[in-house]
This record gives C-alpha cells, sequence and structure tokens, in this order.
C-alpha cells in the first residue's frame, strides 16, 4: 500500500472519530448511525452477491430477524445487549443458513424469487403474530446497551455520540473480518461461484458449502445490524423490514460496487446521508433509486467503486 | 486394480444413445487416447467420468469404488482433473488465481483460520502461490499471470487449463482436445507437456483428440468410439490398420485432412 493510501485511509479514520464533535445538533449524528447500520447490511449483502453472485432480496428479513431477537431476547429473558447481540448474530446466521439450502438447487430468477418469498414471508410474521412480535405496533421498551466497565473505565452508551462510536466499532469489525474472508482461499471461492460455477465444481470445491457459508455469514452481519437498530431505538416495526428496504440495500451493493466491499459501504452512506438533506430526494426516494439502478447498470456495472478505479488507473497511465 | 475403470457406461439422452456400455480401463501412469467422430460419444464420457452427468446404466470406478453418485468435487478430490474442449476459465479473475484455484482441493485453511488469518493459513497461502507460480512457468504463462483470464488468447486458455489440472496433483487427468485451434509450435509444446506430465508426475492420462498425429505419438493405447459404441481397442498402429476403424473414422476425416 503507497503512502498516500495509509494518509488517506488515517484522515478517514480521524474525521469518523472527531465527527460526533463537528456536527452541531445530535441530528447527524443519528443520520450517520443509521448509515453505520445500513453499511454493515450492503457489506453484508455483497458478500452474497457481489462476491459469491447470488442474488439476495431477503437481506432487510435478515435484518428483522435480528433486531426483532434482540429486542425479545431482552424484553422476554432479560438479557442485556452484551449477551442478546451474539445471539442475535447466531441466530440470523442460522436463518442464513436455510434460505441458502435452496440456493443450492436454484439459480438466477428462480434464486431471487425465493429470497423474495422469502422476505415476504418474514415481514408477515412480524406483522401477525401478535402475541410473540406486537403485530404493526410492534415491540416497545427495549433497553439501551448497559455501561461497560473495562478496568477504572465505564463506558456508557445512552447518548447518540457513544452509541455512534458502538457501532463505528462493530462496523469496523464487521468490514476487517468480511475484508480478510474475500481476500482469502475462501473470498477466492465465492468468485469461482459467481464466475463458473460447473467449472468451480470440477475443480474439487465444494460449491453447496461454500453457497451457504456466504448467505449464513450475509445474514449473520443484518444479524448484528437489526440488533444494533433495535437497542438504539428502543422500539421496532415491521415496517422498517420490508422488501422495500431490501430493495435500497440492493441498491447500495450496487451504486457502491458489486464484489468491492468499500463500494457498498460507501452506497449505503450515500444512500442513507443524502434523502435525509434533500427533502424532495426523500419524496421520491424509491424512483431515484430506480432511476440510478438503471443508470448505473448501464453505465457504470461496477458502481462508485468500479468507477473510482477506471479514473485510477486512466490517470496513472497519463 | 485399474485407476479409472468404466463398466458398461451408458448413457441416453431422450431417445439418444449417447454412450452405449462404453468398458474401458485406465493404468496409472498410461496415456490412453480416445477418439471417434464428432458426436460418438467422447466428451459424454468425460461428463460422466467427472460426475457432470449422471450414468443411465453401468459404473465408473476408481480405484475400484462406484463414483457414479458423487458430486464433481467430491471426485475431483480423489484426484481426478479435466479440460474442456470449449475452454473454460473464471474470465475476470487473474491467470495466477485460477491456478491458485486448482490448489484449493489440497488446502486445509477452514473459515476461522481464513477470517483470522492465522498463520498456519497464510503459509499454506504462500506456498500455494509460489507452487502456481511455478506451474505458470511450466506452461510459460508466468508473463500473464497477473493478467484477468479474459485477456488470453486461446492457446494461452489452453496452457492455463493445463496448469489449473496440474495445481490439484491429480492422478488422473482428462485431456477434452488440448490441441484443438492450436498453432503448430503451441502444439508442440501440449504434446511435450502431455509427455511431461505422465514421465515425471506418473500421471494418467485420458486424451480426447483430433489431429491424429497428437494422439497417435503419444498415446499407449487407443480406444475409438463410434455412434456411443467402442469399435476398436489397442496399440496405436494396431487401431490404425483396424477397418473398423478406417471405415467409421480414419478413412473419411484422415483423407480429408490429408493427416
Amino acid at each position: 500500500m503507497g503512502r498516500g493510501r495509509t494518509l488517506g485511509w488515517l484522515a478517514l479514520a480521524a474525521a469518523l472519530l472527531a465527527l460526533p464533535h463537528l456536527a452541531p445538533g445530535s441530528y447527524f449524528v443519528h443520520v450517520m448511525i443509521v448509515a453505520l447500520i445500513f453499511a454493515i447490511l450492503a457489506s453484508g449483502l455483497d458478500l452474497v452477491m457481489g462476491y459469491c453472485g447470488q442474488f439476495s432480496f431477503g437481506q432487510a428479513a435478515f435484518y428483522g430477524i435480528g433486531a426483532y431477537a434482540s429486542a425479545l431476547l431482552a424484553l422476554r429473558l432479560g438479557w442485556s445487549f452484551w449477551a442478546a447481540f451474539p445471539a442475535a448474530v447466531l441466530i440470523t446466521a442460522a436463518f442464513g443458513a436455510l434460505l441458502g439450502v435452496p440456493s443450492l438447487r436454484l439459480a438466477g430468477h428462480f434464486l431471487a424469487i425465493t429470497t423474495i418469498a422469502f422476505q415476504v414471508i418474514v415481514h408477515q410474521i412480524l406483522t401477525q403474530w401478535h402475541g410473540f412480535t406486537g403485530g404493526t405496533a410492534g415491540l416497545t421498551g427495549i433497553p439501551a446497551p448497559p455501561p461497560l466497565r473495562l478496568g477504572g473505565v465505564t463506558l456508557a452508551f445512552e447518548s447518540p455520540a457513544a452509541y455512534y462510536y458502538l457501532c463505528l466499532g462493530v462496523s469496523a469489525l464487521a468490514l476487517a473480518v468480511a475484508v480478510r474472508l474475500v481476500r482469502s482461499r475462501i473470498g477466492r471461492e465465492w468468485l469461482a461461484v459467481r464466475e463458473d460455477e460447473l467449472l468451480a465444481k470440477t475443480m474439487g470445491i465444494d460449491t453447496t458449502r461454500i453457497k451457504v457459508l456466504a448467505f449464513t455469514l450475509g445474514a449473520g452481519l443484518a444479524g448484528a445490524a437489526g440488533s444494533l437498530l433495535a437497542h438504539y431505538l428502543r422500539n421496532i416495526h415491521p415496517s422498517e423490514f420490508t422488501i422495500w428496504t431490501s430493495a435500497e440495500i440492493v441498491a447500495m451493493v450496487i451504486l457502491g460496487g458489486r464484489g468491492t466491499l468499500a463500494g457498498p459501504v460507501l452506497g449505503a452512506v450515500v444512500l442513507t446521508v443524502l434523502p435525509e438533506y434533500l427533502r424532495a430526494a426523500q419524496d421520491y426516494k424509491l424512483i431515484l433509486y430506480g432511476l440510478a439502478l438503471i443508470v448505473m447498470i448501464t453505465f457504470l456495472p461496477d458502481g462508485l467503486m468500479g468507477g473510482l478505479r477506471a479514473l485510477r488507473a486512466r490517470t496513472a497511465a497519463a | 486394480m485399474a485407476l479409472l475403470e468404466c463398466r458398461g457406461l451408458t448413457k441416453v439422452f431422450g431417445g439418444l444413445l449417447a454412450l452405449d456400455a462404453l468398458d474401458l480401463a485406465v493404468e496409472a501412469g498410461e496415456i490412453v487416447g480416445l477418439i471417434g467422430p464428432n458426436g460418438s460419444g467422447k466428451s459424454t464420457c468425460f461428463n460422466l467420468v467427472s460426475g457432470i452427468l449422471r450414468p443411465s446404466r453401468g459404473q465408473v470406478l476408481v480405484d475400484g469404488r462406484d463414483v457414479g453418485r458423487l458430486a464433481p468435487w467430491a471426485i475431483a478430490r480423489l484426484g481426478v482433473a479435466r479440460t474442456f474442449q470449449l475452454l473454460r476459465v473464471f474470465p475476470r479473475l487473474s491467470v495466477l488465481d485460477n491456478v491458485l484455484l486448482g490448489h484449493h482441493l489440497n488446502l486445509d485453511a477452514g473459515l476461522l483460520a481464513s477470517a483470522a488469518g492465522t498463520r498456519r493459513a497464510r503459509d499454506e497461502e504462500a506456498e500455494a502461490r509460489a507452487e502456481s507460480r511455478r506451474l505458470l512457468e511450466l506452461v510459460g504463462l508466468q508473463a500473464v499471470a497477473d493478467r484477468p483470464a479474459e485477456h488470453l488468447s486461446i492457446g494461452q486458455r489452453r496452457l492455463l487449463e493445463l496448469a489449473r489440472g496440474l495445481a490439484a496433483r491429480p492422478r488422473l487427468f482428462l485431456l477434452d482436445e488440448p490441441a484443438a485451434g492450436l498453432s503448430p509450435v503451441n502444439v508442440e509444446r501440449i504434446v511435450a507437456l502431455i509427455r511431461r506430465m505422465r514421465d515425471e508426475r506418473g500421471i494418467a492420462i485420458v486424451l480426447i483428440e483430433h489431429v491424429m498425429k497428437v494422439v497417435m505419438g503419444i498415446s499407449d493405447r487407443i480406444a475409438v468410439l463410434d455412434y456411443g459404441v467402442k469399435i476398436a481397442e489397442g496399440p496405436p498402429a494396431a487401431v490404425r490398420a483396424d477397418p473398423r476403424v478406417i471405415e467409421a473414422y480414419l478413412g473419411r476425416r484422415g483423407l480429408r485432412a490429408g493427416r
């Protein structure tokens, strides 16, 4: 890595750490918390869609499963966030493995339709199963993470700024693990499945296992995002976890650049922050997403990151 | 016990008998040519042995074990590698990554070791990389190692398929027309490579090939298919002289192509 790049990363890290102190009022901090949660969702979907090449319209369903699992563990069993969070990740990952199973037999459009069905079913369960999920009214009174005592220091998570740091920590960790994985043999096998599944199979790669693994990890990350959301908002509704949310996450991945990890994170930040500050953008959000997707897929199929890379290659050549 | 044995191997597509009760045995370290006119069932035979197709009847035995129900990846892990007539590479991955993926069935690092980047996982990766570069040097592709595979010419792709197959350290290598579409220089190179695979690594090879000079020159034994039926088998000289073969295959094709 060049020196300029190292400096760039350091500057980005400093900016992210200083952000709650720079922004006047807490609204921007709130927007950034949501952006970080979506960054986790989008990087999870990127493993499935960008690297492994399996289309999924179900990421918001996993997001919901994580949020409700974490909230229910806290409300019904009195678990603290610190126990409910990892449990939610594992539970959601297990559902991911379950959805991975049909992906073994289905490909392309058929798999996409299956994930849409899964998304709709999960949303229906969240809305209809009043006794368990609270129905359309959702769940309220979810506790914030209790303070953490590390040595002599006590870290509280009541304030938005503190919660922002929590989300920043989780997303940085999630991204670090994801980057490691995609650069390892596992990431290479995902790409092999994306490029030519039959060839991968004849080369001794257990494509079944590697696809289920992508679904499991992608869902696990969505579970982490859901748990973070539940204990931040303190109440959750099924309306957060509809197919439109899934479509937004797909848009983030495609806009940012499939199979780049950094791209979907960028896409998540852009598509969370922009609508908050452009009133018109909020009203016509889905129409604009649709247009943006058509434009991107036609002119920049590798997304913003792909565009940036091409630009850098061109300036380096010139 | 033979390394590979096909017993009464049969494949029916709808009403078409693509392969009809083929009996064929391949011993370790042997080079067996599989020839026949287009559509005679040669590639179907490869697809059955490598697990892409399921036999309609009959058996495929590797080390005496029936592999007819195994997934392709499980058969590959028994030491069976193959190339494709219509050339299959991972187009957007680098040439080096294509070969590295050939090594994967011999790697140990699992999910946790890969996520944590343990020392063993890193050592294993470094070793596989070094070995992949050596293989690219062996086939003469070291200069293009870091280019996407889609940039390679047909001849280079054929060489890449060989390097990728060798990376798996196979005991049996199925080569589907490795010399098709190659310049004479590259044909020489492939023939030399195939000989070295057998002589230096003891790999048994089954070779589908239309270039008669190649298949007659390097095969220990040749089996001839016509309309899914094996019509002859034996040493190249005997097969070449067999009247059924001349009628079904060499007569028409050999005269026309002037080979």
